[in-house]
């Protein structure tokens, strides 16, 4: 499978199709909000697994010798039933494989600028900008000042 | 005992008088207060200066970033100037950084003190062993390093004697109030975190900007790492720090003193640094793995290691997870991610609870974006497909939580061995942790997490739940080169000198006798000044 995953990143045509299909099945569109396979963001989600081939080639082995194992079919003609079943059980056998998958997803999902403004978050890194957070009002603590000391002498 | 290669085909460097190993917590401190003797002072360091402008923060993948090239766990950094550890046997992980600064590159900046009591617990709890010093004898050193550092807090903490802060307390944040009112509401203690963050400048540092994770590195400078506070005054004082050097041994001469050591360069060549006086400063897994790395006719079983204590009675915090969801927006990702508040409600000893010694509970900051799509995916209450996205809103920004860090008793059968197969990218042995949590600190954890969940309730969370130990929080590294009176239990005395050689001292956390409940950053720190203080009043016998 090594050469199949070239270094810049291209994946054979089914491994293309397994990771849309993993990467739709964890986060599809809702109302306005995009799916991760959006064309602004499956980009970037294939190059996060393109990040760590061994991963990657291990996720799709999985999940083709799966299909045909279960269906004696390729994965890539599965109906949407039959391809989640295929998903859903790597997700049960392979939960470090699948943390990988949701780190590449996640990553690049919540990252999009639409998503972010969705959630109120501004864009962009948290530095320099920061955040102003207000000042605390002490004034809670009185019930606390008023214990006295509570550590243990020597 | 390894075989050991001619060492007429290394490289000799100048003699210098002090050699310290390791330029993070305690080794800046030290090197800083042994520059006013200005002896010839050098110190050796594994890894590289980090660019506060590479920390992740700085980068819209920051949280990609976490959980790679600024992981907290060396063995998936995996940079060219980490070790890797074999923790098989350990249901805690180690949490480390390798560079100058050290652990404080990552680190959270808590900065608690020990309580009086945390060094008599023999005397008043009959467990484990109190320490040959008290808190009066650090307390000038608790202060002279939170001068140093600067130490953000407010005066009058009911949990401790009183103290001195450099600075205003960090704020709390929408998410810090309400859970102060939890607390209020049950009647427990909690406090404005003492934080080693500049709220304001301090010595050159720029104020927190509140950007959120402190633990991928402060890219604003704010955060007390070494590499920013004592670094720069020891430098311009003339210490001499020597990067990408990984110490393989401390050498001895013929009538048992240390000589020096052997280290690789960055180009993985042997070298030889002649030395006075050895100061070992690699913290709790990396200074036993030095010393037992350190084998001679001398010293057999490693320098230093006449009492077998070498990298025994390794300690963790066990750390417990209590997280609450809240049907407000708690604004959690703005604020100094680790320091907020924290309970010392159930820190001293109450045998009523069913085990000894106590622990405090620190309340965090939210997660980032991308985090908290991980976490719910992974506890399961952010499903996969339809449903995602309500269940992620329902979440983001509206939890809150916070750590159980549990005081760990020492005990002989945690160790820090070396690997008789794993090496580093240098062949050097790699530590070998084997770590069981005790019945008591499996009882505390329990009790904690159960007063979380209380609090938390209290505080207006409609859910609640807890884990512990957390696996990936080793981050404190304890116990395993212990400091005692007695030669036959201990490594070093009271002043951090071995007791079997005269000129090597150690200062990191490896000699703390117990963990306490806190995060051990500022004894660490004041351990060390107080050691170096010793020196410098014994300069003329100091090998006596």
């Amino acid at each position: 499978m090594a050469e199949l995953i070239t270094s810049d990143g291209a994946f054979t045509e089914n491994q293309r199709h397994v990771l849309q299909v993993i990467a739709n099945m964890m986060i599809p569109a809702s109302g306005t909000l995009p799916a991760a396979t959006d064309a602004q963001i499956f980009p970037g989600i294939l190059e996060r697994f393109a990040e760590n081939t061994e991963a990657t080639e291990q996720i799709c082995d999985h999940i083709l010798t799966a299909a045909v194992q279960q269906f004696d079919a390729d994965f890539g003609t599965l109906g949407e039933i039959q391809s989640e079943r295929v998903v859903n059980e790597f997700r049960d056998k392979q939960p470090e494989l699948v943390r990988f998958i949701q780190i590449c997803v996640a990553s690049c999902y919540y990252k999009d600028s639409r998503v972010m403004a969705s959630l109120g978050v501004r864009e962009g890194p948290p530095h320099p900008g920061g955040y102003p957070v207000d000042r605390t009002e002490w004034s809670l603590l009185e019930p606390v000042r008023v214990m006295g000391k509570i550590y243990r002498k020597v | 005992m390894s075989v050991k290669p001619s060492k007429e085909k290394l490289v000799s460097n100048d003699p210098v008088d002090v050699l310290i190993i390791g330029a993070g917590a305690s080794g800046a401190a030290m090197a800083w207060s042994l520059a006013e003797t200005r002896m010839k002072i050098l110190c050796l360091e594994q890894g590289e200066w980090v660019n506060p402008a590479d920390y992740p923060t700085t980068s819209v993948d920051w949280e990609l970033k976490s959980f790679g090239e600024f992981s907290y766990s060396p063995n998936t950094r995996k940079r060219s100037v980490d070790y890797p550890i074999n923790e098989k046997n350990s249901p805690i992980k180690v949490a480390n950084f390798n560079g100058v600064g050290g652990g404080t590159i990552l680190y959270a900046a808590h900065f608690p003190r020990f309580h009086p009591s945390d060094f008599k617990v023999k005397s008043l709890d009959g467990v484990a062993d109190d320490w040959p010093i008290d808190y009066q004898t650090l307390e000038p050193f608790y202060a002279e390093n939170d001068q140093m550092v600067g130490v953000a807090g407010l005066k009058g903490d009911p949990a401790y004697p009183d103290k001195e802060v450099s600075m205003s307390p960090v704020p709390l944040g929408v998410l810090g109030e309400t859970l102060a009112r939890g607390f209020n509401e049950k009647g427990w203690h909690w406090w404005p975190s003492d934080s080693a963050i500049a709220t304001e400048p301090y010595d050159g540092r720029d104020k927190c900007v509140n950007l959120g994770p402190c633990t991928t590195g402060c890219s604003q400078g704010a955060k007390a790492s070494t590499d920013i506070t004592y670094w720069p005054h020891a430098l311009r004082a003339g210490v001499e720090l020597r990067t990408r050097c990984r110490v393989k041994e401390i050498t001895v001469d013929e009538g048992g003193m240390a000589s020096g050591v052997i280290y690789f360069d960055e180009n993985g060549h042997e070298q030889i640094q002649k030395a006075e006086v050895v100061v070992v400063a690699c913290n709790g897994i990396g200074t036993p793995r030095l010393l037992l790395n350190s084998t001679s006719i001398a010293f057999p079983n490693g320098i230093a290691n006449s009492s077998g204590m070498v990298g025994k009675n390794l300690m963790f915090h066990p750390y417990g997870h209590v997280q609450g969801m809240f049907d407000q927006p708690l604004k959690g990702y703005q604020g100094p991610g680790g320091c907020c508040i924290w309970s010392q409600e159930f820190y001293e000893t109450d045998e009523s609870r069913g085990y000894l010694r106590g622990y405090t509970m620190e309340i965090f900051r939210g997660k980032g974006l991308v985090s908290s799509a991980i976490s719910g995916m992974t506890a399961g209450t952010i499903p996969w497909g339809k449903g995602h996205h309500d269940a992620y809103l329902r979440e983001f920004d509206k939890s809150a939580g916070m750590v159980i860090i549990c005081e760990d008793l020492p005990e002989l059968h945690n160790t820090v061995t070396l690997d008789p197969d794993l090496v580093d990218s240098d062949g050097m042995p790699a530590p070998k942790i084997d770590y069981t949590l005790s019945e008591n600190s499996r009882r505390m954890l329990d009790h904690g997490m159960a007063r979380g969940k209380e609090a938390l309730i209290a505080a207006g969370a409609y859910e609640v739940n807890s884990h512990g130990p957390i696996a990936h929080a080793g981050w404190h590294n304890m116990g395993t080169a212990r400091m005692g009176i007695d030669p036959q239990t201990s490594v070093v005395n009271e002043w951090g000198r071995s007791h079997d050689v005269k000129n090597l001292f150690i200062v990191d956390g490896s000699i703390f006798v117990t963990s306490a409940g806190v995060n051990p950053t500022s004894t660490i720190q004041a351990l060390a000044l107080y050691i170096a203080d010793a020196m410098k009043k014994r300069l003329a016998n100091l090998f006596d």
